[in-house]
């Protein structure tokens, strides 16, 4: 739409009118000359009246609090984003690219620099990642798997985790400071939200499949179809109109897993 | 970076005026003697533009000192940027969102609002604006320069973002869409805005543009 699309009352015309009958505004001429003078010879000072004397204003013991509050709420808010995610072991040689960046898998000091809540990871085929976040969650990207990495766990705020799973197989496990946090991953053909458990999450090429070895997983196509799904069973969820699946869970997929934990234990005590 | 920040329709201050200061545009001869600072060429550009920017700051701050700092803030910053001017473009257009985004700057400190505060106290001083369609007759004169003093008072009634798109609209002539590029608003809230600016408006000066 226009502007001159606008329907105006004969009264706000003639407000419009009265506003474009301002006329040129006379500047003091002695300033406009000092002005004209300084522009051309690049010596305009600055402000005459500076603009931010907001905090001399403020008296000593105002301006002390104010730096308290700032420095408490810094140390607060570093506090409840909760821990970080660290390397925690890597298995097998190969490539890791990490948001683009390939980074050989022996190079841990390099990974543990550039993996960071959000990145997109993807492992080379024969490599593992495990990645440990405190006493909150196990993570393992399986070999080729390409996946974003979980934000992390904040302290109070309950918000979900997110994670979209592209390709491969990712295997997690809930720790203890879990409790009252939901894990959400993603992936083309649906859903799985994880409040407390171990399980793993495949992604073929048309098809998703979630085994869970303990707990329980809400799994769905979407947010309105998620369903339970008890330990020791899989749930296939297909691309397209195919009905999804759950039946019991699927052997290699469990002996992996039970690999992961195995290979893991004690990580959170 | 010149001719991103802002438009102008045509016209100038006010739009239905001939106004002086935009009857002729610098050639691009003048515009890239400008972008290596040589004086001649930056005195050009001072004079096409100074009164453009006075006034455009005087009409949505309603004080001269005010308009004095900005326009002192604009031609700073010009100098410290005529090396990004673009000699195939109109540099007004760069200008008024210079300008703008100085008052909003001013708006934004509270040492301009304790310090407006005074000076409206005191009257708001200083010089006055010249209506610019070559009224001669005295009676005419004053009784136009007491209508703009009421027209003026109406504006600064208004709110900061409200005034913003009427001042730029009207005195100035920018589009509603370059509006809403030049201060970062939806098309459609500055409209809503600008149709609220002439509501109020018209209310206000109802008894005096009958």
């Amino acid at each position: 739409m226009k502007d001159h699309d606008m329907k105006l009352t004969p009264e706000e015309k003639r407000v419009q009118e009265a506003i474009r009958d301002l006329g040129v505004v006379d500047a003091d001429e002695a300033f406009r000359e000092r002005l004209k003078h300084d522009f051309m010879r690049g010596t305009i000072a600055g402000r005459q009246r500076p603009l931010g004397f907001r905090v001399a204003l403020r008296p000593a013991w105002q301006i002390a609090f104010l730096i308290a509050v700032a420095v408490t709420a810094g140390f607060l808010l570093l506090w409840a984003r909760g821990p970080s995610w660290k390397v925690h072991a890597v298995l097998g040689k190969g490539k890791i690219i990490v948001n683009d960046q390939a980074v050989d898998s022996h190079a841990f000091a390099r990974l543990s620099e550039l993996i960071r809540a959000r990145a997109r990871v993807q492992v080379s085929e024969g490599t593992e990642l495990d990645l440990l976040g405190d006493d909150v969650l196990l993570l393992e990207l399986a070999s080729g798997s390409d996946v974003t990495i979980p934000d992390r766990p904040r302290r109070w705020f309950t918000k979900p985790l997110e994670s979209v799973l592209y390709a491969g197989e990712i295997r997690l496990q809930t720790g203890p400071s879990f409790a009252g946090h939901r894990l959400r991953v993603q992936t083309a053909e649906g859903h799985i939200e994880v409040t407390g458990t171990a399980v793993s999450v495949y992604k073929g090429n048309d098809f998703t499949c979630v085994c869970v070895l303990e707990g329980t997983a809400r799994i769905g196509k979407d947010e309105g179809r998620m369903e339970d799904v008890a330990a020791g069973l899989r749930k296939v969820m297909f691309s397209g109109d195919q009905p999804s699946v759950v039946t019991a869970i699927e052997p290699h997929h469990e002996e992996e897993l039970l690999k992961f934990l195995n290979r893991n234990k004690g990580v959170f005590d | 970076m010149q001719g991103e920040e802002g438009g102008r329709q045509g016209g100038g201050p006010g739009t239905g005026s001939k106004d002086p200061t935009t009857r002729t545009s610098l050639s691009k001869e003048t515009l890239e003697a400008a972008r290596r600072r040589e004086p001649d060429a930056l005195a050009a550009l001072f004079e096409r533009c100074f009164g453009r920017v006075y006034s455009l700051a005087y009409r949505l701050t309603g004080e001269h000192a005010t308009a004095e700092d900005v326009a002192q803030d604009v031609f700073l910053r010009v100098y410290n940027a005529a090396h990004q001017i673009d000699p195939s473009r109109d540099v007004e257009p760069w200008l008024t969102a210079i300008t703008h985004n100085a008052c909003r700057e001013r708006w934004r400190s509270r040492g301009h609002r304790l310090f407006s505060r005074s000076l409206s106290l005191n009257g708001g001083g200083g010089q006055k604006a010249t209506p610019v369609n070559g009224r001669k007759d005295p009676e005419l004169a004053t009784e136009s320069a007491e209508r703009e003093k009421l027209v003026m008072k109406a504006l600064m009634k208004l709110p900061e973002p409200m005034r913003v798109v009427v001042v730029l609209h009207d005195y100035q002539g920018v589009s509603h869409d370059k509006i809403a590029r030049l201060t970062k608003t939806r098309h459609s809230a500055v409209r809503k805005r600008y149709s609220r600016a002439l509501a109020r408006l018209r209310d206000e000066l109802k008894d005096v543009l009958r």
